[in-house]
Protein backbone atom coordinates (compact mmCIF):
# COMPACT_ATOMS: atom_id res chain seq x y z
CA UNK A 1 0.00 0.00 0.00
CA UNK A 2 1.43 3.37 -0.76
CA UNK A 3 1.86 5.33 2.29
CA UNK A 4 1.69 9.55 2.20
CA UNK A 5 4.13 10.89 4.37
CA UNK A 6 3.35 14.20 6.08
CA UNK A 7 6.25 15.70 4.39
CA UNK A 8 4.86 14.76 1.22
CA UNK A 9 1.63 16.52 2.22
CA UNK A 10 3.36 19.76 3.29
CA UNK A 11 5.15 20.28 0.03
CA UNK A 12 2.28 19.89 -2.17
CA UNK A 13 0.87 22.20 0.51
CA UNK A 14 3.44 24.76 -0.05
CA UNK A 15 3.46 24.16 -3.90
CA UNK A 16 -0.27 24.76 -4.46
CA UNK A 17 -0.30 28.06 -2.08
CA UNK A 18 2.51 29.57 -4.31
CA UNK A 19 1.03 28.32 -7.59
CA UNK A 20 -2.08 30.31 -6.73
CA UNK A 21 -0.04 33.29 -5.66
CA UNK A 22 2.13 33.09 -8.94
CA UNK A 23 -0.99 32.35 -11.27
CA UNK A 24 -2.86 35.64 -9.13
CA UNK A 25 0.23 37.54 -10.30
CA UNK A 26 0.32 36.58 -13.75
CA UNK A 27 -3.88 36.82 -14.01
CA UNK A 28 -3.99 40.21 -12.48
CA UNK A 29 -1.10 41.83 -13.22
CA UNK A 30 -1.47 44.04 -10.43
CA UNK A 31 1.16 47.34 -9.96
CA UNK A 32 4.15 46.79 -8.87
CA UNK A 33 3.80 48.07 -5.18
CA UNK A 34 4.72 46.73 -1.92
CA UNK A 35 1.75 44.17 -1.61
CA UNK A 36 2.76 42.61 -5.08
CA UNK A 37 6.68 42.64 -3.58
CA UNK A 38 5.48 41.01 -0.64
CA UNK A 39 3.05 38.85 -2.39
CA UNK A 40 6.14 37.84 -4.56
CA UNK A 41 7.92 37.06 -1.67
CA UNK A 42 6.05 34.43 -0.44
CA UNK A 43 5.33 32.58 -3.68
CA UNK A 44 8.62 33.20 -5.20
CA UNK A 45 10.64 32.62 -2.24
CA UNK A 46 9.43 31.44 1.15
CA UNK A 47 6.70 28.77 0.07
CA UNK A 48 8.70 27.60 -3.15
CA UNK A 49 12.15 27.06 -0.72
CA UNK A 50 9.95 25.00 1.85
CA UNK A 51 8.75 22.83 -0.78
CA UNK A 52 11.82 22.28 -2.54
CA UNK A 53 13.26 21.37 1.10
CA UNK A 54 11.28 18.98 1.72
CA UNK A 55 10.86 17.61 -2.06
CA UNK A 56 15.03 17.22 -1.55
CA UNK A 57 14.50 14.98 1.20
CA UNK A 58 11.85 13.06 0.12
CA UNK A 59 13.69 12.64 -3.25
CA UNK A 60 16.77 11.63 -1.37
CA UNK A 61 14.50 9.07 0.74
CA UNK A 62 12.76 7.76 -2.59
CA UNK A 63 16.26 7.24 -4.03
CA UNK A 64 16.60 4.63 -1.34
CA UNK A 65 13.78 2.62 -1.70
CA UNK A 66 13.69 -0.63 -3.94
CA UNK A 67 10.55 0.16 -5.69
CA UNK A 68 13.07 3.53 -6.99
CA UNK A 69 15.57 1.07 -7.95
CA UNK A 70 13.03 -1.76 -9.52
CA UNK A 71 11.97 0.92 -11.69
CA UNK A 72 14.30 0.67 -14.51
CA UNK A 73 13.58 -2.46 -16.31
CA UNK A 74 17.31 -4.25 -16.20
CA UNK A 75 16.52 -3.78 -12.85
CA UNK A 76 12.79 -5.06 -11.89
CA UNK A 77 13.72 -8.63 -11.84
CA UNK A 78 16.11 -8.32 -9.00
CA UNK A 79 13.61 -6.04 -7.03
CA UNK A 80 11.14 -9.10 -7.76
CA UNK A 81 13.05 -11.23 -6.73
CA UNK A 82 13.83 -9.19 -3.38
CA UNK A 83 10.31 -9.37 -3.01
CA UNK A 84 9.89 -12.85 -3.11
CA UNK A 85 9.08 -14.79 0.12
CA UNK A 86 10.24 -17.71 -1.20
CA UNK A 87 13.81 -16.58 -2.58
CA UNK A 88 16.71 -17.91 -0.51
CA UNK A 89 18.79 -15.39 -2.21
CA UNK A 90 20.65 -12.86 -0.14
CA UNK A 91 18.65 -10.07 -1.06
CA UNK A 92 15.40 -11.16 -0.68
CA UNK A 93 16.91 -12.60 3.01
CA UNK A 94 17.61 -9.11 3.77
CA UNK A 95 14.32 -7.83 2.66
CA UNK A 96 12.61 -9.88 4.95
CA UNK A 97 14.59 -7.80 7.47
CA UNK A 98 12.91 -4.87 9.68
CA UNK A 99 16.20 -3.04 9.57
CA UNK A 100 17.54 -3.51 5.65
CA UNK A 101 13.23 -3.84 4.94
CA UNK A 102 12.00 -1.74 1.30
CA UNK A 103 15.89 0.13 1.67
CA UNK A 104 17.52 -3.66 0.86
CA UNK A 105 19.24 -2.73 -2.42
CA UNK A 106 20.54 1.06 -0.46
CA UNK A 107 21.64 -0.56 2.76
CA UNK A 108 23.98 -3.29 0.69
CA UNK A 109 24.83 -1.35 -2.15
CA UNK A 110 25.82 2.57 -0.13
CA UNK A 111 29.40 3.21 -0.21
CA UNK A 112 30.42 3.64 3.95
CA UNK A 113 32.97 6.24 5.44
CA UNK A 114 32.78 10.05 5.81
CA UNK A 115 32.02 10.57 1.63
CA UNK A 116 29.91 7.60 1.46
CA UNK A 117 26.61 9.25 0.57
CA UNK A 118 28.23 11.62 -1.74
CA UNK A 119 30.45 8.28 -3.60
CA UNK A 120 27.01 6.54 -3.11
CA UNK A 121 25.25 9.04 -5.26
CA UNK A 122 27.79 9.36 -7.94
CA UNK A 123 27.29 5.99 -8.49
CA UNK A 124 24.12 6.55 -8.89
CA UNK A 125 24.39 9.22 -11.12
CA UNK A 126 26.64 6.92 -13.22
CA UNK A 127 23.92 4.01 -13.46
CA UNK A 128 21.26 6.44 -14.59
CA UNK A 129 23.97 7.58 -17.20
CA UNK A 130 24.07 3.62 -17.62
CA UNK A 131 20.78 3.24 -18.07
CA UNK A 132 19.64 5.99 -20.65
CA UNK A 133 22.69 5.34 -22.89
CA UNK A 134 23.03 1.76 -22.97
CA UNK A 135 20.15 -0.30 -21.36
CA UNK A 136 17.22 1.65 -22.00
CA UNK A 137 16.16 -0.16 -24.94
CA UNK A 138 17.93 -3.66 -24.39
CA UNK A 139 16.01 -6.37 -23.17
CA UNK A 140 16.79 -7.75 -19.64
CA UNK A 141 17.84 -11.36 -20.93
CA UNK A 142 20.41 -9.40 -22.62
CA UNK A 143 21.45 -7.06 -20.19
CA UNK A 144 21.75 -9.24 -17.45
CA UNK A 145 24.88 -10.85 -18.90
CA UNK A 146 26.41 -7.48 -19.41
CA UNK A 147 25.26 -5.44 -16.25
CA UNK A 148 28.29 -5.99 -13.39
CA UNK A 149 29.55 -4.99 -10.38
CA UNK A 150 31.70 -2.21 -11.08
CA UNK A 151 34.34 -3.73 -8.44
CA UNK A 152 33.97 -6.47 -6.52
CA UNK A 153 31.09 -6.25 -3.61
CA UNK A 154 33.21 -5.08 -0.46
CA UNK A 155 32.66 -6.96 2.52
CA UNK A 156 33.28 -4.01 4.46
CA UNK A 157 29.30 -3.48 3.54
CA UNK A 158 28.47 -6.62 5.67
CA UNK A 159 30.34 -5.85 8.29
CA UNK A 160 28.42 -2.43 8.71
CA UNK A 161 25.84 -4.86 10.41
CA UNK A 162 27.82 -7.81 11.14
CA UNK A 163 30.60 -6.79 12.91
CA UNK A 164 32.40 -10.65 12.77
CA UNK A 165 32.65 -9.68 16.24
CA UNK A 166 30.19 -11.35 18.22
CA UNK A 167 30.25 -14.63 19.84
CA UNK A 168 27.43 -16.00 17.70
CA UNK A 169 28.93 -15.34 14.67
CA UNK A 170 31.99 -16.70 15.64
CA UNK A 171 30.47 -19.44 16.85
CA UNK A 172 30.17 -20.89 13.33
CA UNK A 173 33.22 -22.99 12.74
CA UNK A 174 33.38 -21.66 8.99
CA UNK A 175 33.49 -18.25 10.25
CA UNK A 176 36.64 -18.87 12.34
CA UNK A 177 38.11 -20.43 9.78
CA UNK A 178 37.69 -17.71 6.95
CA UNK A 179 37.57 -15.17 10.14
CA UNK A 180 41.21 -13.19 8.73
CA UNK A 181 40.12 -13.79 4.90
CA UNK A 182 36.87 -12.69 5.60
CA UNK A 183 38.03 -9.09 7.15
CA UNK A 184 40.34 -8.87 4.88
CA UNK A 185 37.86 -9.17 1.89
CA UNK A 186 39.91 -11.89 0.38
CA UNK A 187 36.90 -14.60 0.74
CA UNK A 188 33.54 -13.01 -0.24
CA UNK A 189 30.57 -13.18 2.18
CA UNK A 190 28.51 -13.16 -1.04
CA UNK A 191 29.98 -16.14 -2.77
CA UNK A 192 29.10 -19.17 -3.33
CA UNK A 193 30.70 -21.10 -0.72
CA UNK A 194 29.46 -19.24 1.73
CA UNK A 195 26.41 -17.56 1.77
CA UNK A 196 25.52 -17.64 -1.88
CA UNK A 197 24.56 -14.92 -4.37
CA UNK A 198 22.47 -12.17 -4.02
CA UNK A 199 21.05 -12.38 -6.79
CA UNK A 200 20.26 -15.31 -8.11
CA UNK A 201 18.68 -14.25 -11.01
CA UNK A 202 21.82 -12.52 -12.22
CA UNK A 203 23.67 -15.91 -12.17
CA UNK A 204 23.96 -18.26 -15.37
CA UNK A 205 21.60 -21.41 -15.01
CA UNK A 206 24.78 -23.31 -14.75
CA UNK A 207 26.15 -21.69 -11.77
CA UNK A 208 23.27 -22.03 -9.83
CA UNK A 209 23.31 -25.57 -8.42
CA UNK A 210 25.39 -24.67 -5.46
CA UNK A 211 23.56 -24.29 -2.20
CA UNK A 212 24.48 -21.60 0.55
CA UNK A 213 26.21 -22.36 3.35
CA UNK A 214 23.17 -20.62 5.50
CA UNK A 215 20.79 -23.18 3.87
CA UNK A 216 22.71 -26.39 4.64
CA UNK A 217 22.11 -27.93 8.13
CA UNK A 218 23.51 -25.72 10.86
CA UNK A 219 26.88 -27.20 11.67
CA UNK A 220 26.92 -28.08 15.26
CA UNK A 221 28.36 -25.33 17.90
CA UNK A 222 31.09 -26.61 20.26
CA UNK A 223 31.21 -27.06 23.69
CA UNK A 224 33.40 -24.29 24.42
CA UNK A 225 31.28 -21.63 22.03
CA UNK A 226 27.93 -22.66 23.38
CA UNK A 227 29.06 -22.10 26.87
CA UNK A 228 30.49 -18.69 25.71
CA UNK A 229 27.23 -18.20 24.63
CA UNK A 230 25.30 -19.25 27.41
CA UNK A 231 23.61 -21.89 25.29
CA UNK A 232 24.54 -24.43 28.56
CA UNK A 233 24.48 -24.41 32.13
CA UNK A 234 27.30 -24.38 33.35
CA UNK A 235 26.07 -24.35 36.76
CA UNK A 236 27.57 -22.06 38.04
CA UNK A 237 25.45 -19.51 40.21
CA UNK B 1 19.38 72.80 -19.89
CA UNK B 2 21.10 71.34 -16.60
CA UNK B 3 17.33 70.95 -14.74
CA UNK B 4 15.91 69.32 -17.84
CA UNK B 5 18.09 66.21 -18.20
CA UNK B 6 17.95 65.36 -14.51
CA UNK B 7 13.72 65.26 -14.58
CA UNK B 8 14.23 63.48 -17.89
CA UNK B 9 16.30 60.89 -16.28
CA UNK B 10 13.95 61.23 -13.03
CA UNK B 11 11.23 60.63 -15.61
CA UNK B 12 12.88 57.47 -16.99
CA UNK B 13 13.98 55.98 -14.40
CA UNK B 14 10.64 56.47 -12.67
CA UNK B 15 9.03 55.25 -15.46
CA UNK B 16 10.46 52.20 -17.34
CA UNK B 17 11.43 50.13 -13.99
CA UNK B 18 8.15 49.02 -13.37
CA UNK B 19 7.33 47.56 -16.64
CA UNK B 20 10.56 45.92 -17.14
CA UNK B 21 10.57 44.70 -13.96
CA UNK B 22 6.90 42.93 -13.94
CA UNK B 23 8.36 41.38 -17.43
CA UNK B 24 11.06 39.83 -15.67
CA UNK B 25 8.67 38.72 -12.67
CA UNK B 26 5.93 37.38 -15.26
CA UNK B 27 9.02 34.90 -16.45
CA UNK B 28 10.27 34.38 -13.16
CA UNK B 29 6.85 33.11 -11.85
CA UNK B 30 6.39 31.23 -15.33
CA UNK B 31 9.71 29.46 -14.12
CA UNK B 32 8.74 28.85 -10.95
CA UNK B 33 5.72 27.26 -11.44
CA UNK B 34 7.89 24.70 -14.22
CA UNK B 35 9.98 23.84 -11.27
CA UNK B 36 7.39 23.74 -8.27
CA UNK B 37 5.29 21.06 -11.24
CA UNK B 38 8.66 18.88 -11.33
CA UNK B 39 8.85 18.68 -7.31
CA UNK B 40 5.02 17.44 -7.36
CA UNK B 41 5.99 14.86 -10.16
CA UNK B 42 8.64 13.57 -8.17
CA UNK B 43 6.17 13.42 -5.14
CA UNK B 44 3.41 11.34 -7.12
CA UNK B 45 6.07 9.43 -9.31
CA UNK B 46 8.99 8.93 -7.18
CA UNK B 47 11.46 6.82 -10.27
CA UNK B 48 14.53 8.14 -11.44
CA UNK B 49 13.51 10.52 -14.38
CA UNK B 50 10.99 12.74 -12.20
CA UNK B 51 13.28 12.61 -9.02
CA UNK B 52 16.15 13.55 -10.87
CA UNK B 53 14.63 16.45 -13.07
CA UNK B 54 13.02 17.78 -9.90
CA UNK B 55 16.56 17.46 -7.79
CA UNK B 56 18.74 19.10 -10.64
CA UNK B 57 16.95 21.30 -13.41
CA UNK B 58 13.68 21.80 -10.81
CA UNK B 59 15.83 23.04 -8.67
CA UNK B 60 17.98 25.54 -11.08
CA UNK B 61 14.83 26.70 -12.37
CA UNK B 62 13.63 27.81 -8.86
CA UNK B 63 16.58 29.27 -7.58
CA UNK B 64 16.84 31.25 -10.74
CA UNK B 65 13.29 32.58 -10.38
CA UNK B 66 13.91 34.02 -6.82
CA UNK B 67 17.25 35.35 -7.88
CA UNK B 68 15.29 37.21 -10.40
CA UNK B 69 13.07 37.87 -8.04
CA UNK B 70 15.76 39.44 -5.73
CA UNK B 71 17.30 41.39 -8.54
CA UNK B 72 13.83 43.18 -9.29
CA UNK B 73 13.15 43.84 -5.77
CA UNK B 74 16.83 45.13 -5.26
CA UNK B 75 16.57 47.52 -8.55
CA UNK B 76 13.36 48.54 -7.79
CA UNK B 77 14.80 49.89 -4.14
CA UNK B 78 17.84 51.59 -5.61
CA UNK B 79 15.38 53.39 -8.44
CA UNK B 80 13.24 54.90 -5.61
CA UNK B 81 16.26 55.82 -3.97
CA UNK B 82 18.16 57.10 -7.04
CA UNK B 83 14.54 59.28 -7.94
CA UNK B 84 14.41 60.33 -4.29
CA UNK B 85 18.55 61.70 -4.66
CA UNK B 86 17.73 63.53 -7.49
CA UNK B 87 14.05 65.35 -6.63
CA UNK B 88 15.29 67.43 -4.60
CA UNK B 89 17.63 69.03 -6.61
CA UNK B 90 15.60 68.95 -9.65
CA UNK B 91 13.00 70.88 -7.59
CA UNK B 92 15.94 73.39 -6.74
CA UNK B 93 15.43 77.06 -8.59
Amino acid sequence: MHHTSPLTVIAALLAIISVVLLVRFLVLRPVFNRNTKISLLLGLGVFPIGAAATTNVEGYEATQKRQFCGSCHVMTPIARDSEDAKSAGLAARHARNAFTGENNCYVCHADYGMFGTVLTKMGGMRHVWLYYTEFRSMPFEEAKDKIHLVKPYPNTNCMQCHSTENPGWLAEPEHRASLEATRAGTVSCASPGCHGFAHPNMVPEKDRGHTPAQLLPRPRIDAGAAHSLGLVDGGAP
Amino acid sequence: MKHHLREKLVANVSGMAPARAMRLLRAASVLAIVALGMMMWSLVDPSPAPVLLALSVGQVLGTLSFVTFLAVVGWDVYREWRANKLKPEADEP
